[in-house]
């Protein structure tokens, strides 16, 4: 049984936006994007991207964060808005889709190129949903007030827009942040993980914020139960990508290895459930090389040269910027000793 | 190092006297029909390789690293990967036969180890973009050079090109070439080239016989349920250095088995 608070949209939230102001600060728009030096972004230079996932979702991609999008009837539901000067554009390519009203944004988490267009969107009538825990960092880094969520939520949700249940879920524990949130669009079977997962690097925890490295583990479990409790597993041929009319199915009409629920990924290309069970199995098995290294007294500059990562160095990891490898051995190695001291 | 060159001249054969369907109408050679394997004595015997004998693989030490790890109880332990199909590394060289259908804009490629079915599309649309959905078979493109049927794929998840833990990774991209020699025969040369775990492609080939009577049986599976085996974050792998079934190829071919 899920435990949702349901709120009927999008009567419940009419006329709920507050006053408006300014993005995020600096530190917000810096903390963690994998575009990291945002002021090297050239912005102009930005096309976003639509791509049609399944049902009433599309996938946005620019520079940033990636953006999932509802699109129906009942308006448009957004999740994460990239950077503030990238709203109109954001705008143009969703009117593309639509002409409906751009009605709520939601933030899978706090960092500057996922909110970083919430006050734009706010000034154009959205309302901007998050985690409690988002909305008091963003807060306590002296984020706008336009900025800021103004529907919070510390437990499950639900949307009931274009004809289908939108479930914001937070995250099962702190991982990227301790504010982090999956929206489950359950009609069209797509889910938006945030950071949590990610397709282009090593998870990475905002410990500043309240993330922990190992939380991931325990979310993209979540995500795992999630997609495999989805209605229609392992059967069907319903939900197919509009790239892949010919998803693999069973040539005897019986499917092997379906994995119906897509998921849209913080940052990165679509996903599915084995992509994510890929990417958990690698963070487990380097959790575990690092805790039993650590275990018999080696150091974390001895761990570091053994090199715990091995496998999937050349894929996910980086030397520089803010996911490097050396950060992610680091952060695992704090965690795993973190009760020896 | 094994390495395969594709040298057979397709036009040396032709396409007089074909059995089985009409050649379709922008086909360059009639391929379509059903395909039983012709094994070789070099290849892997039925029941899959030794853990450790990863010999004639490109591999790089990230490749290695995988491969050491891997540990096949992962297979059994985790539910999921129970009915998960062979990706494309390893798909076309399962279980035969292999059937395929021509199409005036597409071939099909079915294979029945785990029901495979592979579109490999010919009316000259573009790949998937970047950020799009890599699948089992990934995306294939094909084009006619002479009688060769060349096939590229990209959008590839990651899976494996040997059931005993050499990885492929979803970055790889697959071009194969399809040749039929005469009535009977049909050769497949396949071309992995995976910047993450190869040194350098990857060539495989596979000989096939036409088999008009072959029957495509049914390759059911089901997810059985499992049983606790010590949390539910378990991950069954080996540590580095520590896989005691590494050198048991090694051991074998020196004890003649």
């Amino acid at each position: 049984m899920r435990n949702t608070r349901t709120l009927h949209a999008p009567a419940a939230f009419a006329g709920a936006a507050l006053p408006l102001a300014p993005a995020l600060t600096l530190a917000l728009a810096l903390a963690l994007a994998p575009a990291h030096a945002v002021a090297q972004t050239d912005f102009a230079a930005v096309e976003i991207k639509t791509h049609h996932v399944s049902g009433n979702v599309y996938m946005l991609v620019g520079a940033g964060g990636n953006m999932a999008v509802s699109v129906g009837d009942d308006g448009v539901l957004l999740v994460d808005d990239q950077y503030a000067p990238l709203t109109d554009k954001i705008a143009a390519a969703i009117r593309t889709l639509s002409d409906e009203p751009i009605k709520y944004v939601i933030n899978t988490h706090l960092h500057g190129d996922h909110t970083g267009g919430n006050a734009n969107f706010a000034e154009r009538g959205a309302v901007i949903v998050g985690h409690e825990n988002a909305r008091m960092r963003m807060a306590a880094a002296a984020t706008s007030e336009g900025a800021l969520p103004v529907l919070t939520f510390s437990e499950p949700v639900s949307f009931h827009f274009n004809g289908e249940e939108i479930s914001v879920i937070p995250a099962a524990a702190p991982a990227h942040t301790d504010g982090d949130a999956l929206v489950y669009f359950r009609g069209s079977n797509v889910l938006h993980t945030g950071d949590v997962y990610v397709t282009l690097s090593f998870p990475v925890a905002d410990t500043a914020n309240g993330g922990k490295l190992l939380g991931h583990i325990d979310v993209l479990n979540q995500i795992l139960e999630l997609s495999r409790t989805a209605p229609g597993f392992l059967s069907g041929f319903g939900n197919a990508p509009s790239a892949y009319p010919e998803r693999p199915i069973g040539a005897l009409g019986r499917p092997h290895g379906r994995t119906d629920t897509l998921i849209v990924p913080g940052h990165g290309r679509l996903a599915d459930e084995a992509d994510v069970l890929y990417f958990r199995n690698m963070v487990a098995i380097i959790r575990d090389r690092v805790q039993a290294w650590a275990e018999r007294g080696m150091t974390l500059e001895q761990i570091l040269a053994a090199r715990p990562a091995l496998g999937w160095e050349a894929r996910y990891g980086a030397d520089t910027g803010p996911r490097t490898t050396r950060r992610f051995i680091e952060t695992i190695y704090a965690e795993v000793t973190a009760g020896d001291e | 190092m094994r390495r395969t060159v594709l040298t057979i001249s397709a036009a040396a054969f032709g396409a007089c006297g074909l059995v089985g369907p009409a050649v379709p109408a922008r086909a360059e050679a009639d391929l379509s029909g059903f395909w039983q394997r012709i094994r070789h004595e070099w290849e892997q015997p039925e029941g899959g390789p030794e853990l450790g004998d990863y010999s004639l693989y490109p591999l790089n030490e990230e490749a290695f690293s995988r491969a050491y790890a891997y540990d096949p109880a992962i297979d059994e332990v985790q539910q999921q990967r129970q009915c998960w199909p062979h990706s494309i590394g390893y798909a076309m060289f399962s279980l035969p036969p292999l059937q395929i259908t021509q199409e005036r804009d597409r071939v099909i490629l079915r294979v029945m180890a785990n029901e495979a079915l592979r579109t490999v599309w010919m009316d000259g649309r573009p790949h998937p973009p970047a950020h799009a959905l890599h699948t089992w078979y990934g995306f294939s493109t094909g084009e006619w050079v002479g009688d060769t049927l060349l096939v590229t794929t990209t959008h590839v998840k990651e899976g494996h090109v040997r059931r005993n833990g050499v990885p492929h990774s979803d970055q790889m991209r697959v071009t194969e070439y399809f040749t039929r020699h005469g009535e009977d025969l049909l050769t497949m040369v396949a071309v992995f080239d995976d910047p993450i775990y190869m040194t350098e492609p990857l060539v495989r080939h596979m000989t096939f016989r036409y088999d008009p009577n072959a029957v495509m049986s049914e390759y059911p599976c089901e997810e059985r349920e499992l049983v606790e085996l010590g949390g539910a974050q378990l991950i069954p792998h080996f540590l580095p250095g520590e896989n005691p079934f590494i050198e048991s190829a090694s051991v074998n071919y020196f004890r003649g088995e």
